[in-house]
C-alpha cells in the first residue's frame, strides 16, 4: 500500500439503485385473510404481525385504544399473569398498539415456538372478556399517561396540529384525560366484536416455517374475518391560522407547522419527496443546517410526509429555546420561500440524489426491513413499483422542476402553525 | 454465532471485520473508549459536547456529513458514561469514504470557534429539552449524585448543569481530543461483504500513518461501599408521583453483572410478575412499576421504579416493595419461572443479532470489554445462572444500606 494518500481529495463513489426487493410468499387463512410471508432464513428470529381494522378513528371515545391494551388481559378460565407465563413459556414477546387506521398486535420468537405461541396467543385473543378489573387499572394508567404527556411541549404542539389540521374529521379528535372514564366493558367488547374479530385486515409473519408449520398457524386464524369496510372519503376543511398553545414555565416551544397534501398515489408524490428531503428530513437539510447547525436554536428540526388511509399531509416539527422562537419562524419561512422560488444548486441536488439513493438502500437491509417495505405500499393498494418509480423520479429531478413542485404545494400562507410553550 | 478477523495496526488500532455476504451495506464502528466517566468533575458534560464537535470538520475535510451523504451514507454517533460510540451506514462499494472521513478525524480535529460556539448552544438546547422541559427528566440529574458520592457516574452524560458547557473553552476541546482520540484508544469494527486482505488492506492505507500514542490510565475515583441508605424526596410539578429505588450492583466484566441482568428481568416481569401482581393488581398503590439495570463498566445500579396511583402515599408503597423484594431473598424462583427467563433471554440474543449495525456495535463493545468472542459466549453465562444464584444475589443487592431512594412528590396531587 503507498502511503502518499492525499485527505484533502474525495474518494470517488458510485451509486446504483439496484435494489433487491423481495415479494414475500401470499397465502390465505382458511377465512380469506391475506397472510404474506417473507423468509428469514439467515436467523431463528420470527415476527408475526397481525393488522386489524380497528384504528382509534372507529370510535368517538378512546375505546380503539383501550381494547388494544387488553387483548390478552385474561379469558373466562385464565389471569392475564396466566396466559403472560404461557407465553414466557417458549420465550415469546408480545406488543400491540393502536394507530388513527389500525390496531396491531406484534408476536415476538424463534420458529422452533411458534408451534407453541401462536395457538396460546390466538386462544386467550380470541376468548378475550376484557375483566373490569384491568379496565379500571388501564384507564387509570392510560389516564395518567396522557397527563404526563400533557406536560411536553412536544405533545401540545404535535395535539394542537392533529386537532386544527384534521378538523371535523375522525383523525382530528384528541383524547382529554377525563375521556378515559366515560368508556366502559360494554364498548370494549363490542368494539372488540367487530373491528378485531371481523377486522383481521392481514398478517405478516417474517420467519422461516416449514410447510407443515405453515399450514398449522394459516389454520390457527380460521375464526378471524375481513369484514370491515372501507371508509367513506373524507373531505378536509383544515382551518389555516396561528394556534398558541400556552404552557406555564416551559423552557422551549414547540413548534407544529403543517397542510394537508396528498397520499403515495399522487403524481408529485415521489418529487414531493425530494423537496421534502431537501428541506427538513436529513441531517444536512436546509431547516437543520440553518437552525440547528448555523444558529444553534435547537437540537433538532426535521419536516415529513405524513399520511393516513384517507390522505397525505405534510409537517415542519421542532422545540427551540423560547427566546429563539420568533426568528425561527422567520427562518422556517424564508426557507420554504428559497424552496419555492430559487433553483437547488447542482451540488446540493446531486448530494441529496445520492443520499436518497442511500436511503433506500438501507431502507431494504434484512427481511424484517423488507417486510417493512412491502407493508408500507401494499396497505395504500401498491406495489414495489413505487419504490422503483421513486429512484428513477430521484434519479432524473431537475432543479426547476423541484422549484415548480415546491412552488404548487408548499406556501406559507396556507399553513397552519401551532406553538406551545 | 457471530464470526469475525480481528488485528491491530502498529499504531495500536484494534480492527475487526465481520463479513456478511449477504448485505449491499457497510458498517463502520468507530468506538473509543473514553465517557462521561473520564471528565473533569467541573467539565462535565464534555465527552457528549466533543462527540458533536466531531461531526464539524476535521484537519483536511470541511465538512463530515456532506461527503458521506454523497456517497450514499449516513452516519450518527451517541455518548454514554463510558464510551462514545460513531458509526456510518452506506452502500457497499463506497466504503472508502466513511474510511477517509473516520480516519481523519482520528488524525485531528479542524477545531473551529464557530463549530464550538454552535454546538455549545445545541447541546444547551439538548440539555432544555430532555432534561429540564420534560417531566421527570432531572431524575438522572438527581439520583446519581445520590447513589454515587465520589466516582464520576455521579453526572450524567449531559453534564452536572448548563453552565459547564457554556464554559467549554477551545484549550478544553484541544485538551480533550489530545487525551482520548488516537489509535490507542479506538476499536473499529467493519461489517460487509468483503474479504479479510481487503480489509487489512483498507485499514493500513486510511489508518497505518495516524501517530501511535500511548493509552492514558485510567484512574477514577473508586466509590467506597455505601453502607448507608440514603433518601431524598423532591417536589416537583408533575401530574403523578414517582419513585426510584437504585441498588448498586456489580461491574459489568463481573458474572454477578449476568446474574443481576437476569434477576431485574424477574422482579420487572410485567404483568406476572411478583412486584406487578402485588403493588398493582393487588394493593393498586401504582401505576406502573418496572426494574432493569443500567449496564455499567464500573459498579452499576439495578433501579426498581415506578409512578404511584394518585391518593396512595410512599409510606405505604415503601413497605409493600420491601416486602415483595425481601421475597426474592428468602425463597428460590421456581423451576418454571428460570425456564421462562433462560428461553426469553434465547429469544432476546435473536433479535440482538438481526441487522448489520447492531452486530457491528456488539462487537466493538465486547472487544471493549476485553474480547469480542464474548458476543457468542453470552448464551453459555445465562444458562449457567441457576436459582439459588440469583437468590444469592439478591440478598447482597436488596439492602437499605445498599439502596439509593428518590421520590419525586407531585406538588399538584
Amino acid at each position: 500500500m503507498t502511503d502518499t494518500i492525499n485527505r484533502s481529495q474525495a474518494p470517488s463513489v458510485s451509486l446504483s439503485n439496484d435494489i433487491n426487493y423481495i415479494e414475500p410468499e401470499r397465502h390465505l387463512t382458511p377465512a380469506g385473510v391475506p397472510v404474506y410471508l417473507m423468509r428469514n432464513e439467515t436467523s431463528e428470529a420470527v415476527k408475526l404481525e397481525l393488522i386489524f381494522d380497528a384504528g382509534s378513528m372507529y370510535d368517538e371515545k378512546p375505546v380503539a385504544g383501550l381494547t388494544t391494551g387488553m387483548l390478552l388481559a385474561g379469558t373466562a378460565d385464565k389471569t392475564m399473569a396466566e396466559i403472560n407465563d404461557m407465553i414466557d413459556d417458549h420465550g415469546g414477546y408480545f406488543n400491540a398498539s393502536v394507530s388513527a387506521d389500525y390496531a396491531y398486535l406484534n408476536i415476538f420468537g424463534l420458529n422452533e415456538s411458534m408451534d407453541q405461541l401462536v395457538p396460546i396467543i390466538e386462544e386467550a385473543l380470541y376468548h378475550a372478556n376484557f375483566p373490569e378489573t384491568e379496565l379500571i387499572q388501564l384507564k387509570a394508567e392510560r389516564k395518567q399517561h396522557l397527563m404526563v404527556s400533557l406536560e411536553k411541549v412536544s405533545t401540545l404542539a404535535q395535539r394542537g396540529l392533529q386537532e386544527h389540521l384534521f378538523k371535523g374529521t375522525p383523525y382530528g379528535r384528541i383524547n382529554q384525560p377525563d375521556d378515559f372514564d366515560g368508556v366502559t366493558r360494554t364498548d370494549i367488547q363490542a368494539f372488540f366484536e367487530t373491528y378485531f374479530k371481523k377486522g383481521l385486515r392481514k398478517i405478516n409473519w417474517v420467519g422461516n416455517p416449514s410447510a407443515a408449520q405453515l399450514d398449522r398457524i394459516l389454520q390457527c386464524f380460521a375464526r378471524w374475518t375481513k369484514e370491515v369496510k372501507p371508509l367513506p372519503p373524507i373531505n378536509y376543511t383544515p382551518s389555516i391560522e396561528r394556534i398558541e398553545v400556552k404552557k406555564a414555565d416551559a423552557v422551549q416551544t414547540g413548534i407544529r407547522m403543517g397542510k394537508i397534501l396528498f397520499d403515495r398515489s399522487h403524481p408529485d408524490y415521489h418529487k414531493m419527496t425530494v423537496v421534502n428531503t431537501i428541506l427538513g428530513e436529513y441531517f444536512g437539510s436546509r431547516l437543520m443546517s440553518n437552525i440547528r447547525e448555523d444558529k444553534g436554536y435547537t437540537y433538532g428540526i426535521g419536516s415529513y410526509l405524513g399520511e393516513n388511509q384517507s390522505n397525505g399531509y405534510f409537517v415542519i416539527a421542532t422545540e427551540v429555546g423560547n427566546e429563539f422562537l420568533a426568528d425561527t419562524l422567520v427562518q422556517i419561512n424564508a426557507e420554504i420561500e428559497r424552496m419555492r422560488t430559487q433553483l437547488v444548486p447542482q451540488d446540493e441536488l446531486s448530494l441529496v440524489k445520492n443520499y436518497l439513493s442511500g436511503q433506500f438502500l438501507r431502507s431494504a437491509d434484512g427481511p424484517f426491513a423488507m417486510m417493512d417495505l412491502f407493508t408500507m405500499v401494499e396497505i395504500r393498494g401498491l406495489d414495489y413499483s413505487f419504490y422503483q418509480n421513486a429512484l428513477s423520479t430521484i434519479e432524473e429531478i431537475t432543479s426547476e422542476e423541484i422549484m415548480e413542485t415546491a412552488s404548487n404545494h408548499l406556501n406559507s400562507e396556507d399553513m397552519l402553525i401551532v406553538t406551545a410553550g | 454465532m457471530i464470526t469475525f478477523h480481528r488485528f491491530t495496526l502498529p499504531n495500536g488500532l484494534k480492527v475487526i471485520f465481520h463479513q456478511d455476504k449477504t448485505t449491499p451495506m457497510a458498517v463502520v464502528n468507530t468506538l473509543y473508549d473514553v465517557g462521561a466517566r473520564d471528565e473533569d468533575p467541573n467539565h462535565t458534560g464534555f465527552a457528549h459536547l466533543f462527540e458533536h464537535l466531531m461531526f464539524g470538520g476535521s484537519v483536511n475535510i470541511p465538512d463530515f456529513d456532506a461527503p458521506l451523504q454523497r456517497a450514499g451514507g449516513e452516519s450518527n454517533a451517541f455518548t454514554s458514561n463510558d464510551i462514545t460510540n460513531y458509526y456510518d451506514v452506506l452502500p457497499s462499494q463506497n466504503i472508502e469514504t466513511a474510511l477517509w472521513l473516520e480516519s481523519d478525524r482520528m488524525l485531528s480535529l479542524a477545531f473551529s470557534d464557530k463549530s464550538l460556539e454552535v454546538q455549545r448552544s445545541v447541546v444547551i438546547e439538548e440539555f432544555k429539552q430532555r432534561y429540564l422541559n420534560q417531566p421527570y427528566g432531572d431524575v438522572w440529574l438527581e439520583l446519581r449524585p445520590l447513589a454515587y458520592q465520589v466516582h464520576p457516574y455521579q453526572w450524567a452524560t449531559i453534564g452536572k448543569e448548563i453552565s459547564h458547557i457554556e464554559q467549554a473553552t477551545m484549550d478544553d476541546v484541544r485538551s480533550f481530543f489530545g487525551s482520548h482520540y488516537h489509535p490507542g484508544n479506538a476499536i473499529l469494527t467493519i461489517a460487509g461483504n468483503y474479504e479479510n486482505n481487503q480489509i487489512e488492506d483498507l485499514v493500513s492505507k486510511w489508518y497505518g500513518n495516524i501517530p501511535g500514542k500511548k493509552k492514558g490510565a485510567r484512574i477514577l475515583m473508586q466509590e467506597p461501599p455505601q453502607n448507608e441508605y440514603r433518601t431524598l424526596t423532591l417536589k416537583r410539578n408533575v401530574p403523578a408521583s414517582a419513585f426510584y429505588y437504585a441498588f448498586k450492583m456489580s461491574e459489568r466484566k463481573s458474572e454477578g453483572y449476568y446474574i443481576a441482568d437476569l434477576l431485574s428481568d424477574e422482579v420487572g416481569k410485567d404483568k406476572s410478575g411478583k412486584l406487578y401482581l402485588s403493588l398493582k393488581k393487588d394493593k393498586a398503590l401504582v401505576h406502573e412499576i418496572n426494574a432493569y439495570i443500567l449496564g455499567s463498566l464500573d459498579e452499576g445500579l439495578f433501579i426498581v421504579s415506578g409512578k404511584l396511583m394518585p391518593g396512595k402515599t410512599f409510606e405505604a408503597l415503601d413497605a409493600a416493595l420491601w416486602e415483595v423484594l425481601e421475597t426474592f431473598k428468602t425463597t428460590l424462583i421456581s423451576t418454571p419461572d428460570l425456564n421462562r427467563l433462560r428461553m426469553k433471554a434465547k429469544t432476546s440474543k435473536a433479535f440482538q443479532e438481526q441487522g448489520l449495525l447492531n452486530r457491528a456495535m456488539n462487537l466493538s463493545f465486547f472487544e471493549l470489554l476485553g474480547d469480542a468472542h464474548g458476543i457468542n459466549e453470552e448464551e453459555a453465562i445465562y444458562n449457567a445462572i441457576e436459582a439459588c444464584h440469583l437468590q444469592d444475589y439478591a440478598k447482597s443487592l436488596f439492602n437499605p444500606s445498599n439502596c439509593s431512594r428518590l421520590f419525586i412528590e407531585s406538588e399538584t396531587n
